[in-house]
């Protein structure tokens, strides 16, 4: 390629690149921000969108992205994953995994890889879009393991981080979940 | 400077040659955390399922996607293990150098795919590392250590010595619009001083991350806050290493700054403090490849000729230690 042509092509990709990854507020966001402000964030956000659109399909076909969001928050008001399960419904729920809990380990292995916790773990409050699919697929896991169990519960219980670290717990759980056996297996 | 001149600089600029080592060990190092990422998924019995529509595996995305062949992909075990094999003999190319170009394209349409099936299962470490690939998959970075500059060897060509440069320079950009970025969109005040800067402390206590039991920072403060307010400095300073760069180099070009610079190291002060940094979160947290996938990149950080010279010194080390410890 030529100097000349390999020179532009890089000026445009980083033009657009840059473009891309403006730190501009979402929608939502942006809605909630005084009027003087939410204006021209909007307008900035629809002439971003204009100048990108071009270049969606690589975006979209690459699942690329030059905004890099990594740890953008960090909440006192977080969760910890549990997962108990039972023979029938007239037992009591027997706690299998929890999270931060050295006694109550099934299959952390599996639930605490990266790509696995990325679909249970909660970076608002509310669950990540596929939290029913890790429910199933867990669900799956812990009943083809343990033969005589027959339903199985994911939640999460919520926890208030101290700011000198450690957390404490509240004994409130949210987005509770139960599979039975016959949900997720054939 | 005028306008042509500005644009005869910037063609000269990307059009700059140096020797192939940055990129190759680079390369090297990407392709093996991504080899082992997927060849660990194997050994951890989520290769393939992972990517399966539930409840079989996490593949919720295939349902939902536009295109018609990416739906059907979802559903068959076999297309998925296809993929799940193409990015671990994609990434294994590229890491021993072996038909760079397609393996690395092959790994990058294959991880692009996989991600559209189970979207949740792609964190910004991939989306990364897939941009790396791509620039890559144009360089020279298989010239040398490499299985490729072997066969070159074989048949009798001279070793290629010198590469075009602008692989390295771009993702040398990248990586420091990486840093940039995550700073700008750190939006939590608690990554400020005006919010204690207990960042850290709240997310080394995070009990899904925390490699650790949490709690254990308390017994710290104030470090875990001294770490926050440094990564803060690290990333916001980022483009700082583009000038600390440039002024070790060419101290002369920067007058007394120039100087300062490169006799306070700050160049390397500044590398030391980002290897801390992705070290510390090696050792407390469980974020999976993310610390050693930005690890893998520092070598582009770092001219060919210093990599030469490091290793020239590595080797008349040991060369002197094994000497020293050989009897008689």
């Amino acid at each position: 390629m030529r100097a000349e042509a390999r020179a532009a092509l890089i000026a445009l990709v980083l033009a657009v690149g840059l473009v891309d990854g403006l730190p501009l507020p979402s929608a939502e966001r942006a809605a909630g921000f005084a009027p003087w402000l939410a204006a021209p964030a909007e307008v900035a956000s629809r002439v971003q969108a204009a100048v990108l659109s071009p270049f969606g399909f690589v975006f979209d076909w690459l699942r690329l992205t030059e905004r890099w969001v990594l740890f953008a928050g960090a909440s006192t008001r977080r969760f910890r994953l549990e997962i108990a399960a039972r023979g029938n419904s007239s037992q009591a729920w027997q706690l299998l995994y929890r999270a931060d809990d050295e006694r109550h380990r099934f299959l952390a292995e599996l639930i605490e890889y990266r790509r696995v916790r990325g679909a249970f773990n909660p970076r608002t409050q509310e669950p990540p879009p596929g939290y029913d699919a890790f429910v199933a697929f867990i669900a799956r896991r812990v009943l083809s393991e343990r033969p005589e169990l027959r339903d199985v519960r994911v939640r999460m219980e919520r926890i208030r981080i101290d700011d000198a670290g450690g957390y404490t717990r509240t004994g409130v759980y949210a987005h509770e979940r139960v599979k039975r056996r016959e949900d997720v297996l054939p | 400077m005028n306008a042509r001149q500005l644009w005869r600089r910037w063609v000269a600029f990307w059009d700059r040659r140096e020797g192939p080592e940055s990129l190759a060990l680079a390369r090297i190092l990407v392709g093996s955390v991504l080899f082992f990422d997927f060849a660990g998924m194997a050994s951890g019995g989520l290769a393939p399922d992972f990517w399966l529509a539930p409840a079989r595996g996490l593949g919720w995305g295939a349902a939902v996607d536009q295109a018609d062949f990416v739906r059907t992909l979802g559903t068959s075990p076999g297309a998925v293990t296809a993929l799940w094999a193409l990015a671990l003999a994609g990434s294994c190319g590229v890491a021993v150098g072996l038909w760079l170009r397609p393996a690395a394209l092959a790994c990058v349409a294959a991880t692009a795919l996989l991600g559209r099936l189970a979207p949740d299962g792609e964190r910004a470490i991939d989306v990364l590392l897939r941009i790396v690939l791509i620039v890559l998959a144009l360089s020279r970075a298989d010239a040398t250590w490499s299985f490729a500059s072997v066969r070159e060897s074989r048949l009798g060509r001279a070793p290629v010595t010198s590469i075009p440069a602008w692989p390295r320079l771009l993702l040398f950009g990248q990586l420091v619009w990486v840093y940039s970025s995550a700073a700008q969109n750190r939006g939590g005040v608690e990554w400020w001083p005006a919010g204690g800067s207990v960042a850290l402390a709240r997310v080394l206590s995070d009990p899904h991350f925390a490699r650790f039991s949490p709690g254990w920072t308390a017994a710290l403060d104030p470090l875990p806050r001294v770490a926050t307010v440094l990564t803060m400095v690290f990333e916001l300073g980022s483009p700082l290493l583009v000038v600390f760069t440039f002024a070790h180099r060419q101290p002369e070009r920067l007058g007394a700054f120039g100087r300062v610079v490169r006799r306070l190291g700050l160049r390397w002060v500044w590398l030391g403090l980002g290897a801390s940094l992705h070290l510390g979160i090696a050792l407390t947290m469980r974020l999976g490849i993310f610390p050693y996938g930005m690890l893998a990149l520092y070598p582009l950080l770092i001219a060919p000729e210093e990599l030469r010279a490091a290793l020239t010194r590595l080797r008349r080390a040991t060369g002197r230690s094994s000497a020293a410890a050989a009897p008689g």
